[in-house]
């Protein structure tokens, strides 16, 4: 199976805060097969989240081509943005950011209902990740009233709400325990075949790392295969 | 993946009204409110608060100008006055008057002869406005409508009785039964004016329930009114009342009215002498507008200041909540979506302010004489408990209001108080929608960084 969800060719992203120039990616390609688990490493500093954020169309870039489930990015308007990201692509970040005035089934509803889902699907969508996520016994309490590991569990079940094609973890259990990351990685790990979806995961932690299929290590603007 | 639609409403208020108000208070499992949407409910109450007055004040001033209008109208200037010459015969006057009474649209004419004069008793003196009436006053239902009788008479049934205002009466220290003199000047001989003294027993005390009416009033029968006046000073009319003064009925009924007075009989009555209640209270309507202009002028800036205050709240939830909306926008909400939601929110805001202010401020505009009977009375009670001899207050001095706030409801007002009220919140919500749609979802990654 060749088949690229991801393809970035010569991407370059360069940050400059007054004269200074800060290079984060210079001529970088990078690509990804369907279904895969890819793990990027890295110092810190050296454009992890740059590149998430590049690849979800959080951030715009300076040259180069990148594609994501078939959308040109470097040309797609800014109109068409928000129907990239809720179509193609779903956010886990290392904070887990629920909104705090909604309940854990509605924080995992919302992005679907927003996005064009009739309500009842919505929620009964919600419901069904919010099982597969182990959390179904507490759809109805929010966000305040459940813990680091569940709260990100809740995260990753709204990322999925839309049936991205990709999802893009960013140290998603750098805020955790040990015991909640392993729960975490469990579960991370399963995402491709229940999910049936793509997963780009950024992480430092070298347990998390090694659930990757492939895994790239990103240092002075270029990606090296480690794996 | 599915189709995206997104551009539905119902996702926008479902998430608006949680995003901006919170929790849903009925539920249960709700973790207790933190207070952060306070400034918000503070921005629908600074709202319905500003309306509240204006309310008040445009439905008691309508109303008190209403009442005040009506009295001046139905007790003393009539709908339409056709000045008549002192001298011409009573067969003349009865006959114009039958003449009148014929036309369409009059309900009742009656002749009166005014001036001014000096009353004076053992008690005091006081100038007068001697009001010379007919008995075919009586027939007029809307002189009967608004005349109290205090005691006695209504009209005094003998040509040396009088019936005095109740303001009068009491300056003069008088009651029904006592007697009064009455001293007015009168042309004696070819350039020498004479003062005439005359005496009358109080027949009436009678009020029309506003003191600037009946402060003066010193009603006698027209005949010794026509005796007492000197021509040069006093005013002889007939007072012509119809079904509708304020419609466009009035001209027409005056045109009639002139073309009347081409009779041969009547060729010695001026058609100039016509003139409507607008043209002779013009000076009191047009103070009492102005008044009104003014008061709604300061409560219109009131509403623009709570307007200005939402749209300063609603700033500030963009700017404490960028985050939450960056994450809306990660999660593919537009940025015509969350400023939509604050678009919503400010209408919303602003329908919910100007509701409920419309509510009690109608509810306390329905009541206001019952409101201000219970503070007086609470007032006068407390007084009473701290010190027993005070003297009984009274709020409305009824020296220059209505003793009683007649109150005219004008849906169209309010309708255009709360559509005012609506558009303002959401022109003022365009601010921080344009500042929720610049906030960008990159900033999550760098978040706690
Ligand atoms: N908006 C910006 N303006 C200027 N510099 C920025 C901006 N955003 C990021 N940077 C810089 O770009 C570099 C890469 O940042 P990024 O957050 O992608 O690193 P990272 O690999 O995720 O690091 P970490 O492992 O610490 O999360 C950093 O040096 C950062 O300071
Ligand atoms: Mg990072």
């Amino acid at each position: 199976m060749n088949d690229l969800i991801i393809e970035c060719r010569a991407l370059t992203k360069t940050f400059s805060s007054g004269a200074e120039v800060l290079h984060i990616l210079e001529r970088a390609d990078f690509s990804l097969e369907k279904g895969k688990i890819c793990t990027i490493l890295g110092p810190s500093g050296s454009g992890k989240s740059t590149f998430l954020a590049i690849l979800g169309s959080l951030e715009r870039f300076d040259s180069g081509s990148v594609r994501v489930d078939g959308y040109e990015l470097q040309t797609l308007p800014e109109k068409s943005l928000s129907v990239f990201r809720r179509s193609v692509v779903g956010f886990v970040f290392q904070f887990h950011f629920l909104l705090n005035d909604f309940s854990a089934l509605e924080n995992v509803a919302l992005p679907g209902y927003m996005a064009g889902l009739p309500r009842k699907e919505a929620w009964k969508r919600a419901q069904e990740l919010l099982d597969m996520v182990g959390l179904i016994h507490r759809s109805h309490h929010y966000p305040s009233q459940l813990s680091g590991g569940e709260r990100q569990k809740v995260a990753i079940a709204r990322a999925l709400i839309n049936e991205p094609s990709v999802v893009l973890a960013d140290e998603p259990t750098g805020n955790l325990d040990a015991a909640s990351s392993k729960e975490l990685r469990l579960l991370l790990q399963r995402l491709p075949q229940v999910a049936k979806t793509t997963l780009v995961l950024v992480t430092h932690d070298s347990e998390l790392a090694r659930i990757g299929d492939t895994s790239f290590l990103l240092k002075e603007g270029h990606f090296e295969c480690i794996r | 993946m599915h189709t995206i639609k997104a551009r539905r409403l119902q996702p926008l208020v479902f998430l608006g009204v949680r995003f901006l108000f919170g929790k849903p208070l009925s539920d249960p499992k709700a973790p207790a409110h933190r207070g952060r949407h306070s400034p918000f409910w503070g921005a629908v109450l600074g709202i319905s608060v500003s309306i509240v007055p204006l309310y008040i004040v445009l439905f008691v001033s309508n109303g008190m100008i209403q009442g005040i209008t009506d009295r001046y109208l139905e007790t003393k200037t009539s709908h339409l006055q056709l000045g008549l010459p002192f001298a011409l015969s009573d067969q003349t006057r009865n006959k114009l008057r039958q003449d009148i009474l014929r036309l369409k649209g009059v309900v009742s004419a009656s002749f009166e002869v005014d001036g001014i004069g000096l009353a004076a008793s053992p008690g005091g003196s006081a100038s007068a406005q001697v009001r010379g009436l007919d008995r075919s006053v009586l027939a007029d239902a809307g002189f009967k409508k608004f005349i109290r009788v205090d005691d006695g008479a209504i009209f005094p049934d003998k040509h040396n009785e009088a019936v005095l205002g109740r303001y009068l009466a009491k300056s003069l220290g008088v009651g029904v039964g006592d007697t009064v003199t009455l001293i007015t000047l009168r042309e004696a001989r070819e350039g020498h004016i004479l003062p005439k003294l005359s005496i009358f027993r109080v027949a009436g005390i009678v009020s029309s329930g506003y003191r600037e009416l009946d402060a003066n009033w010193f009603i006698v029968q027209s005949g010794t009114a026509l005796r007492l006046l000197d021509p040069s000073t006093a005013y002889a009319f007939i007072g012509i009342k119809t079904a509708d003064p304020y419609g466009s009925a009035l001209n027409t009924l005056a045109s009639k009215i002139k073309d009347l007075l081409v009779q041969p009989d009547f060729s010695d009555i001026p058609g100039f002498g016509l003139r409507t209640w607008r043209d002779i209270e013009r000076g009191l309507f047009a103070s009492f507008s102005s008044t009104k202009s003014v008061l709604i002028l300061i409560m219109a800036i009131a509403i623009v200041v709570a307007a200005v205050n939402l749209g300063s709240a609603l700033t500030t939830y963009v700017i404490e909540h960028r985050t939450e909306i960056a994450v809306l926008r990660a999660c593919g909400v537009s940025s015509q979506q969350t400023a939509s939601i604050f678009l919503l929110g400010g209408a919303a805001t602003g329908a919910l302010g100007c509701i409920a202010g419309s509510a009690v401020g109608i509810f306390i505009s329905l009541y206001i004489n019952q409101i201000i009977g219970g503070i007086q009375a609470a007032i006068n009670f407390v007084a009473r408990l701290l010190t027993p001899a005070s003297h009984p207050i009274t709020l409305l001095n009824p020296d220059y209001y209505l003793e009683h706030i007649p109150i005219s409801i004008n849906w169209q007002y309010s309708i255009l108080i709360v559509g005012t009220g609506i558009i303002v919140s959401v022109l003022v919500s365009f601010f921080p929608a344009n500042k929720s749609s610049h906030i960008a979802p990159a900033e999550l990654i760098r978040h706690g960084q």
